[in-house]
């Protein structure tokens, strides 16, 4: 399919202001987006990213009201006419549960349903169905019900949604943030063949890993306006993306905190080239951890379970958590990690076996007996947050629990000095951005203290900034004795917060050991700083952020 | 019809049916069935609040019966106080929010009696029908029974709402208001 | 077997529905209520039927008590000693049997529902595209609200929440598992509205059906026949006699 150059879009001091906010989303944008290009565009929480992507598909102000002063044009005309697809746009928000149509009955059907809404012959509407299925990969979800997917399927099949529809341009908010390993790669490869047949490609995306091998240009915006914009391998290894509080990758991150002259490595190879062959003595980066022999937090005694008239999803699991301990549950899709948090907070209760949370059995008991003493954070938190202000809803749990104002006053002000919301404590949770409304459920559960927390997915689509928030919670939570026990596809937060990994398989503790046995390469990236632990040859355990930043100053200075 | 009208219209049909679930799961003394109807009639105007009670008690119908197709006015009356009251600050404190829905539950009491009884003969389904019997059994004629229960379950039914939907207006984050400048009058802004 | 064409199940309920309104009492409804029974049962909708009778049972206790027991003289003397009212037994019966008939092929009409194929079929046959999506839309929404509630109970639960108790601990509970539904289908009716936008969802246009079921002579036939049955009755029922 060969393109016209100039089909592009055009911005043009471009500036928008969402209703009823007193300051520019975007303000005085100039950029011109060239088709066969894959633009990537990243900028810290609430640079304006989405919003520059909602603009130039003509979606925003139209559906979304506010004001855009300047200009926008898709191939020459203005795209706030009608719906982007009609226009050959396609636009993908960031939340895949979301965007499903709620009208198909299986993943063919809700692909077919953009070229359904465009009028298509139905011939050509099964064979571009077909090719987009084939091209994403995702022939196998064909028959699969829409609405049962996983977050990472839903993403798949949204993008052949659109490829169905054979757009000249893509806008995508956050891809990749639903994906495994392998889906990103294949999706990357994906972006890069679109542009190649000459399409014009954006994607917003807040992980540099991601787009950096896949990016022919950085546009990195602050404040509503473009920061930088350049070459994405420059860019990242410069000191600019710093200054914009864009996420870099990890192994940038780290060159930067060991004191790296830039150009900087930007990945984890280009990292341990740089560090010197031999083993260093390293003070204090042997230090073994301390073994976890708190008080018992959770005991679990040949427990069997399984859902009303289903198989038995956990066949004898034997288990004991110890306070200080940080242990994670891996395994595939229907191993039973979820059932095993549940059966903990006593959701659920075993069949055969017994179940101890804290010093309480949990038979005869349920999740508000257990509360505020255990926390649990589920998937999409920020889905059950209901008072008009930060502070309230970290006030709910202890106020259930009958806690007196004064002591709730000091326990909700230092859990939002922890996780950095005490800006916000009078804002309704609502008014935040997403990674942030998460960090307030988080809030609202640590507030009490507990002694057990269990977390399903706690890094879930959060930034880095946020993520870090997180991490350093949880190992001060440890710290103070509390257990963790947590299911996470994050291996970053795994590997800086983890000290042992479980494996399930089918109802069964399988492995017992270090995360970094069960949680392989290819499955979850590893970060830049496991790998350079692992190349330094330090003690299990030391794989820690600060640690291998202080091997590599000191590598530097040698 | 608006594309956000395509959203909202499925989601607040699904709340009036969910949380008509929650109350009688909660064994409460109302049926809380409405929400989504009068937040819908209160934040987009009249058009949209009569289209979810109209969508509401055709997917009613499905699950119980088209005979009680004939309540659709009471839908439609719940649609039309709520932004009446919208639009006069009614929903600005408690205590005009339980007037507003005082005032909304007789109306929508005295006109489903009178279809109650013109009908049914003030046999429908539920607790105002038991209401109703027992009243009878004390000794009421039959019309004077329908009248009174239908009047005392509507008036707790639809002060209650009206009270859940004033709490939930007057606490609304900025980016809703935002995007339904009506919802601020409501709450007398 | 073939499946029907979406419209013919519909037509037939609705006919259905519509004698039981016209068909003289009890005799008539009676007899209607159980044809449905059978016909339901026959084309494989007995669910409809238990469902039915679960739904109708509170309503004929409520007939026999407000009318059978309380009703006008003149009254039945019951040979194991009591009385009933007899236009209250013969309303009640009646009214009885006609709710039955009415609910029973209600029913039997959303058990056999598919929602997919409805869709198809509205599209091939250029029905308002806003009519059939809202109603396939709000299935989908119902389905996916009534798990959110659920997960939102257990979620609230976690943090203390109690959910039984005195009615005073229960109206307290309303906020906790109520507001999150409504604030977030209000926040997210805009996220919602740019992704059926951003697929075409909105657009008012010719559309294609992928699926069309197909409609067969037989189906037009049992469609035609409902209502020229229909017509017949009441001919029969007002202008006849």
């Amino acid at each position: 399919m060969a393109l016209d150059r100039s089909m592009s879009f055009v911005a043009s001091r471009l500036a928008f202001r969402y209703p009823a906010q007193t300051h520019k989303a975007l303000d005085g944008i100039d950029l011109t987006l060239a088709n066969g290009d894959v633009t990537w565009l990243t900028g810290a929480l609430g640079s304006g990213t989405s919003t520059l992507l909602l603009t130039l598909s003509g979606l925003a102000p139209r559906l979304t009201g506010g004001d855009l002063s300047g200009a926008i044009a898709w191939n020459g005309h203005d795209p706030a006419r009608r719906s982007p697809l009609l226009d050959g746009v396609a636009w993908l928000g960031p939340s895949p549960g979301q965007q499903l149509s709620g009208v198909a009955r299986n993943v063919h059907e809700e692909i077919a349903v953009g070229p359904m809404n465009l009028g298509w012959p139905r011939a050509r509407i099964l064979s571009a169905v077909a090719e987009a299925m084939r091209r994403v990969g995702i022939e196998h979800l064909a028959e699969r019900e829409p609405s049962a997917l996983s977050g990472g399927e839903t993403q798949r099949v949204l993008i052949a949604a659109l490829l169905a529809a054979a757009p000249l341009a893509w806008l995508l908010d956050e891809p990749f943030s639903a994906l495994d390993r392998d889906a990103r790669q294949r999706l990357g490869a994906l972006l890069r063949e679109l542009a190649r047949e000459g399409a014009c490609v954006v994607v917003s995306c807040d992980d540099a890993e991601d787009m950096m091998d896949v990016a022919d240009r950085l546009v990195v915006l602050q404040q509503g306006t473009v920061a930088l914009d350049g070459d994405p391998q420059e860019l990242l290894a410069s000191d600019a993306m710093l200054t914009t509080g864009a996420s870099t990758t990890d192994a940038a991150a780290l060159a930067a905190a060991a004191g790296f002259p830039t150009p900087r490595p930007i990945t984890a190879a280009a990292l341990i080239s740089r560090l010197p062959a031999a083993r260093l003595p390293i003070p204090g980066a042997q230090v073994a951890r301390p073994e976890k022999s708190g008080p018992q937090r959770l005991r679990l005694d040949d427990v069997h379970f399984g859902y009303d008239g289903g198989p038995p999803v956990l066949g004898g699991v034997t288990l004991a958590l110890a306070g200080g301990a940080a242990v994670g549950l891996f395994g595939a899709n229907g191993a039973g990690k979820s059932t095993l948090l549940r059966l903990a907070m006593a959701l659920e209760q075993p069949t055969a076996g017994t179940v101890h949370t804290l010093d309480q059995i949990t038979a005869g008991r349920g999740p508000e007996d257990l509360a505020p003493r255990v926390g649990f954070l589920f998937q999409q938190p920020e889905r059950q947050l209901f008072a008009a202000s930060v502070r309230g809803e970290c006030s709910v749990a202890p106020t259930l629990a009958g806690w007196d104002s004064a002591r709730i006053r000091t326990a909700t002000d230092a859990v939002l000095a922890e996780l950095g919301l005490l800006d916000v404590a009078e804002e309704h949770p609502y008014d935040l951005p997403l990674p942030r409304r998460r960090l307030v459920a988080l809030a609202s559960i640590l507030v009490t203290d507990p002694m057990l927390l269990l977390l399903d997915e706690p890094t879930a689509a959060l930034d880095g900034a946020s993520r870090e928030r997180v991490i350093a919670a949880v190992r001060e939570r440890t710290a103070r004795g509390a257990a963790v026990l947590a299911i996470t596809h994050d291996a970053t937060f795994a590997h800086e917060t983890l000290d042992r990994a479980l494996l399930l398989e089918r109802g069964r503790i399988v492995h017992d050991g270090a995360v970094r046995d069960v949680l392989d390469d290819r499955s979850a990236r590893r970060p830049a700083a496991l790998t350079a632990a692992l190349h330094l040859g330090l003690e299990p355990g030391s794989d820690r952020r600060q640690e291998v930043v202080d091997v590599l100053t000191l590598a530097l200075r040698l | 019809m608006s594309p956000r009208l395509f959203a909202l219209v499925p989601a607040a049909v699904a709340i009036n049916l969910v949380v008509g679930r929650i109350a009688a799961e909660l064994s409460l003394p109302v049926y809380l069935d409405t929400l989504g109807t009068m937040l819908v009639a209160v934040l987009t105007g009249l058009p949209g609040g009569v289209l979810v009670g109209t969508v509401s008690q055709l997917l009613a119908g499905m699950l119980s019966g088209y005979q009680w197709l004939p309540f659709v006015v009471i839908q439609w009356l719940i649609a039309l106080l709520a932004a009446l009251a919208a639009s006069r600050g009614g929903f600005a404190t408690p205590f005009r929010s339980a007037i507003w829905g005082a005032g909304c539950g007789v109306l929508c009491g005295l006109v489903s009696a009178v279809i109650s009884f013109v009908l049914f003969r003030g046999v429908t389904a539920g607790g105002v029908s038991a209401i109703g019997a027992l009243l009878r059994g004390l000794g009421l004629p039959l019309s004077t029974a329908v009248t009174s229960a239908s009047l005392l379950t509507d008036i707790l039914d639809k002060t209650v709402a009206f009270l859940v939907v004033g709490a939930l207006l007057r606490a609304l984050p900025r980016r809703i208001l935002g995007r339904f400048p009506v919802a601020a009058r409501a709450v007398g802004r | 077997m073939t499946r029907a064409h979406p419209f013919t199940g519909g037509a037939v309920s609705l006919a259905a529905i519509a004698l039981a309104l016209i068909l003289p009492a009890p005799r008539g409804t009676i007899a209607l209520y159980l044809a449905i029974c059978l016909g339901a049962w026959a084309l494989g909708a007995g669910r409809a039927v238990r469902l039915g009778l679960l739904a109708v049972a509170p309503i004929w206790l409520l007939l026999f008590i407000m009318h059978a027991v309380l009703g006008e003289a003149p009254r039945l003397v019951l040979p194991w000693g009591g009385t009933l009212s007899q236009p209250g037994v013969d309303w009640a019966v009646a009214q009885g049997s006609r709710l039955a008939a009415i609910v029973t092929a209600s029913l039997a009409f959303a058990v056999r529902f598919d929602p997919h194929r409805f869709l198809q079929a509205a599209v091939a046959r250029r029905w308002p595209w806003s009519a059939a999506f809202l109603l396939v839309a709000t299935l989908d929404a119902a389905e996916r609200f009534g798990d959110q509630a659920r997960r939102l109970r257990e979620a609230q639960r976690t943090r203390g929440l109690r959910v039984r108790g005195s009615l005073r601990v229960r109206a307290r509970a309303v906020p906790a598992l109520v507001f999150p539904l409504l604030l977030t289908s209000l926040t997210e009716a805009d996220d919602r509205a740019l992704a059926l936008e951003s697929r075409g969802l909105t657009h008012h246009g010719p559309r294609t059906a992928v699926d069309p079921p197909e409609d067969s002579r037989s189906d037009r036939i049992i469609r035609w026949g409902s209502l020229t049955v229909v017509v017949a009755v009441a001919w029969w029922r007002w202008i006849a006699a």
